[in-house]
């Protein structure tokens, strides 16, 4: 059996590959150890003598301040470069004390030296030997401060130091392995789900504050997924700077995967998709970043082949079983990406659903919370249907249960689905929701964690964001920080909002202010948000037209044919295709020609002497809607021929030359129509055209002579 | 304030393309903003309408739109007048006021809407007069002119075809099959026979397919309803009509009257509804669309594009 220093370098080799490995390199590393992670890595590494006793048989009891005094000494001695400072075993088990500090009431220093003391001292914490302890417990913070500046050196080969002291000075130094002890594993793989969820940015990881109040609202609906010491943290006043240290560190170096809590691999979300025709449930998944395809193992033996494609959603992961026990104990299964690194997908079990329509997959779809205006169904577990039938009555009074048994027969046994869910109503919602239980917590609309612009029409997307069209102003939505109706002092353009807006997650619509175009500027909650309003920008269409129905020419029996295409497509090239109600230029069509309505009698003469009557319609019937049009013509079908259209009024007979030939008398004097011809022309007092009819009137005249 | 009809289109000619997903969140958003009530379905609605009207034209599959190049054509039988469509920036609606003090007879139609509909743009017509000079009317309004865009386009409207052979759905896939006799489509246990199916495909999206003879072949909505009833399996159909106007003198003009489970595909919509630049008229309790002012030509045309015998009601 080994002992002494062989024992303490086994658990160094041990400690460091399990903790800074050059697999770690890059990334966050947070030197969590408790009494459980001890046992799994003297499992792991087959060490035989246990991580307490090891230390326990190198202390210096004989000294007053220097009880680490070997530990201090061997390090000073065995330091290298290119592996961790030779003092891990000591410093874990400093870390280990700290998990074992009462997790409630005021965090006081006896708090971390009386566990302390009782692992050196074999469960026991004489006074005495406390002294000892705390006196002596610079020289462990020092090695802490030794392996912090290490980390720092060697540019985060091994990974990206948390170790932090950030606190009031008389918790300076235990501090230190505090900041190693607040979170666990599975609290720093859920962290990555709430940095994802948030999207999360890194102007965003350089606000802690911000990071912190956003986490607060996010923990808040996942209580009991992360570690009790870390919620206990969050609520702390004492622990919050250490806190909020330490979760900006992780977000500076996270590198946008979210991890699965119990496996550590990255983690992809599936989510419920439901059909109601008919009733069934499906699995999906959100595609993310960097993952384009896999394979996962399903339950069934099988193995399913997913892809990405312009869906946000994955293509195959709907093919994994599904049952509705699913729904009630949550879903794990394994896969592996396209470079076959390891992915978990995993569906955490809920009481209460929240379903909207997606607009890709055209059905139903799993949502983190509920958003104003939008139809949901909601899904609810037996135990909180009072609740929730309760808060939807109140504030959604079109819901209804669906009963129909059919879709029954999809729920797991005794659950109830709502339709017709949507909250448009903010009083109303806000009176509902103002009883505080899960069901509310639940169906509150999604945490606003700073006020933002949405919708609007926006323009100009590729001269930046923020300018919309004048009449299309974007809504405000207001920070909630979790609560509902909280009134918050707005200003628009340096004008104070009174009486304050109510942030209750519904947005403001700023469109009915009919703003001026120009910037606008609006502060909320000290945040400053900026718009522009502009009335006009392209004056020559530039790319108008992109879409359209081809037009192409086919060989048919009676020689090439002219067809459209009756499905518009993106057109790649300058093709012929319809485009609104252009593109039909090259099919030949004759004009109608217009005459003056009111006429006593109205005629058509040709230039070769034919005449042909021509009979008022009525009014078309479709125009009488048209207020204000006053048709002055009516649309005659005259030959495609010169001639004149001759009118009698009560005072005057008129004509409008159609076409600019001169009179064929011989073809006139042949006209079955001849006296007829004449007469007309002869009436004429008011020709439009004048030099012309002179030629006309001439003929007539002459014919009737 | 403008209507709610004119602010999309101002919007869309502003930016002249983009996502449909887009698109369809603006018209909600608008809806909503300037407290419109709308029923389910509204914006696709609005969409559907807009390309009626020649503001724009949809690629569907790729969910993609672009704003319609402006043109200025006339309505036929109509005694004259002449409709603006397409494009209507703030600098295009700067030129119609501008035309419009220049003695141009200007007027802004409202298209009727119907509850829970948002409001279409406002229709701009042109009363014709003999003395003007269309293509240089047009051309101070930046639009081009196209004489008679309805009566023009009967000529070459596509007959119709399968688009080609399709992929059968997977074994388990859940499909709809059209109903003739109820005019919608069904849920149905499986592939039944031959027929018009749609069903969502493995990469979401949800293709239409007629199975005929064995033969899976792609289609679209409307198309394969329409193949469908020429396939003569649903026997004698009688689903569009044209009724003559009662107006005496305006022989050939009429009511073409189309029931609503068999939609006109998007070009002969176009030019039935650019006949009177208003949307049609639709008929909750006799379950149609009625396009008003079309020329008889132009109903046998569409019918004839479409593998159907024009029923004529007196």
């Amino acid at each position: 059996m080994v002992h002494g220093w062989a024992a303490y370098r086994q658990w160094q080799n041990a400690l460091a590959a399990e903790f800074f490995g050059p697999d770690q390199a890059g990334l966050p590393v947070v030197f969590y150890v408790d009494a459980e992670v001890l046992r799994q890595i003297e499992a792991r590494y087959n060490l035989a003598v246990s991580l307490p006793e090891t230390i326990r048989s190198l202390l210096r009891w004989g000294t007053s301040s220097r009880l680490f005094g070997a530990f201090h000494a061997h390090a000073a001695t065995h330091s290298s470069h290119d592996s961790p400072p030779p003092s891990l075993p000591v410093l874990a088990l400093s870390v280990v004390a700290a998990t074992e500090m009462a997790t409630e009431g005021l965090i006081r220093n006896t708090n971390y030296y009386t566990p302390l003391t009782r692992l050196l001292c074999d469960g026991k914490a004489p006074a005495a030997k406390r002294a000892i302890v705390l006196s002596s417990f610079p020289q462990v913070a020092d090695l802490w401060r030794r392996l912090d500046q290490w980390l720092r050196r060697t540019q985060g080969a091994f990974g990206v130091s948390t170790i932090s002291a950030k606190d009031s000075p008389h918790r300076e130094l235990i501090g230190l392995p505090l900041s190693q002890a607040l979170v666990r594993r599975s609290d720093r793989m859920l962290l990555t789900q709430f940095f994802h969820d948030i999207e999360l940015s890194p102007a965003l990881a350089a606000k802690p504050d911000y990071l912190l109040r956003q986490l607060r609202i996010w923990a808040d609906s996942r209580v009991r997924k992360f570690s009790r010491r870390f919620v206990a943290a969050l609520e702390s006043e004492v622990d919050r700077p250490l806190v909020t240290e330490l979760v900006a560190r992780l977000a500076e170096s996270w590198d946008g995967k979210a991890l699965d809590p119990a496996t550590g691999h990255r983690m992809l979300k599936l989510v419920l998709q439901f059909t109601s025709r008919p009733p069934e449930f499906r699995w999906a998944a959100e595609v993310v970043k960097g993952v384009e395809s896999g394979e996962i193992e399903s339950s069934d033996g099988r193995t399913i082949c997913f892809h990405q494609d312009e869906s946000p959603f994955y293509i195959g992961i709907d093919q994994l079983p599904f049952s509705s026990s699913l729904l009630v104990d949550g879903f794990r299964v394994r896969g592996r990406d396209e470079r076959h690194v390891n992915l978990a997908f995993n569906y955490s079990s809920e009481r209460i659903v929240v379903f909207r329509k997606d607009p890709y997959l055209g059905c139903w779809v799993s949502q983190e919370s509920t958003t104003t205006h939008d139809e949901h169904l909601i899904l609810v577990h037996p135990e909180d249907d009072a609740d929730v039938r309760k808060i939807l009555k109140e504030a959604s009074p079109h819901m209804r249960p669906v009963v129909i048994e059919h879709v029954v027969r999809a729920l797991p046994q005794g659950w109830t689905l709502y339709s017709n869910v949507r909250f448009d109503d903010p009083a109303a919602l806000s009176r509902a929701l103002s009883v505080n239980t899960q069901a509310s917590a639940r169906l509150r609309p999604s945490p606003v964690g700073r006020p933002k612009l949405i919708g609007g029409l926006p323009v100009a997307k590729h001269l930046g964001r923020g300018f919309y069209l004048q009449g299309g102003a974007p809504d405000l939505l207001l920070a909630t920080h979790g609560e509902f109706s909280r009134e918050v002092s707005v200003a628009l353009d340096g004008h104070k909002q009174e009486p304050p807006f109510a942030a209750t997650g519904f947005p403001i619509p700023l469109a009915l202010l009919e703003l001026s175009s120009e910037k606008h500027e609006i502060s909320a909650d000290g945040h400053l948000l900026n718009f522009t309003l502009v009335e006009r920008l392209t004056d020559v269409p530039v790319k108008t037209g992109t879409v359209g129905f081809p037009v192409v020419a086919q060989a048919s029996s009676q020689g090439s044919q002219v067809s459209a295409d009756n499905v518009a497509v993106t057109l790649t090239t300058v093709q012929s295709a319809i485009r609104g109600a252009s593109g039909v230029g090259a099919v030949p069509y004759l004009e109608p020609c217009l005459v003056q309505r009111g006429a006593l009698a109205s005629a058509y003469i040709s230039f070769q002497g034919e005449v042909m009557e021509i009979v008022e319609p009525k009014r078309p019937a479709w125009r009488d809607e048209l207020v204000g049009v006053v048709s002055y013509y009516f649309e005659a079908e005259i030959p495609e021929e010169s001639g004149w259209i001759v009118q009698r009024f009560a005072r005057r007979v008129t004509a409008r030359a159609v076409g600019r030939a001169l009179p064929d008398v011989s073809a006139i004097r042949e006209a079955p129509e001849l006296d007829q011809w004449i007469d007309l022309v002869l009436m004429v007092t008011r020709p439009d055209n004048p030099s012309l009819w002179k030629a006309y009137r001439t003929v007539a005249e002459e014919l009737r002579a | 304030m403008k209507n709610a009809g004119d602010l999309l289109l101002g919007w869309i000619s502003e930016i002249e393309h983009g996502s449909l997903r887009d698109l369809l969140d603006g018209i909600d958003w608008v809806a909503r903003s300037y407290r419109i009530s709308t029923r389910d379905g509204a914006a696709g609605r609005w969409v559907r309408d807009a390309v009626s009207l020649g503001f724009i034209d949809v690629d569907w599959v790729n969910g993609h739109w672009s704003v319609a190049p402006p043109v200025l054509t006339r309505l036929p039988a109509s005694d004259g007048l002449l409709v603006l469509t397409g494009s209507r920036t703030a600098a295009a609606t700067d030129r119609l006021n501008a035309a419009s003090d220049a003695e141009i007879d200007v007027h802004s139609v409202a298209s009727s809407s119907q509850e829970g509909d948002v409001p279409m743009p406002n229709t701009i017509m042109i009363s014709d007069d003999v003395s003007l000079d269309h293509t240089d009317v047009a051309r101070k309004l930046g639009a081009s002119w196209v004489p008679c865009f309805a009566l023009q386009v009967a000529e070459i409207l596509p007959k119709l075809s399968y688009r080609g052979p399709a992929a059968k759905p997977l074994p388990g896939t859940p499909v709809d099959k059209y109903d003739f006799a109820r005019s919608r489509f069904i849920e149905v246990p499986g592939v039944v026979g031959d027929g018009l199916y749609r069903f969502i495909r493995a990469d979401h999206k949800r293709p239409y397919q007629i199975l005929r003879d064995g033969t899976w072949r792609a289609t679209t909505y409307e198309e394969g309803i329409y193949l469908e009833l020429a396939s003569g399996s649903y026997g004698k159909a009688s689903c569009i009509r044209w009724k003559q106007e009662a107006e005496s003198g305006r022989n050939d003009i009429g009511d073409l009257v189309v029931d609503w489970g068999t939609p006109l595909p998007a070009l002969q919509r176009r030019a039935a509804v650019l006949c009177t630049g208003l949307k049609p008229r639709y008929s909750r309790i006799a379950g149609t669309a009625v396009y008003r002012n079309v020329p008889l030509s132009l109903a046998k045309a569409i019918s004839r594009s479409l593998l159907q015998d024009l029923v004529l009601i007196s």
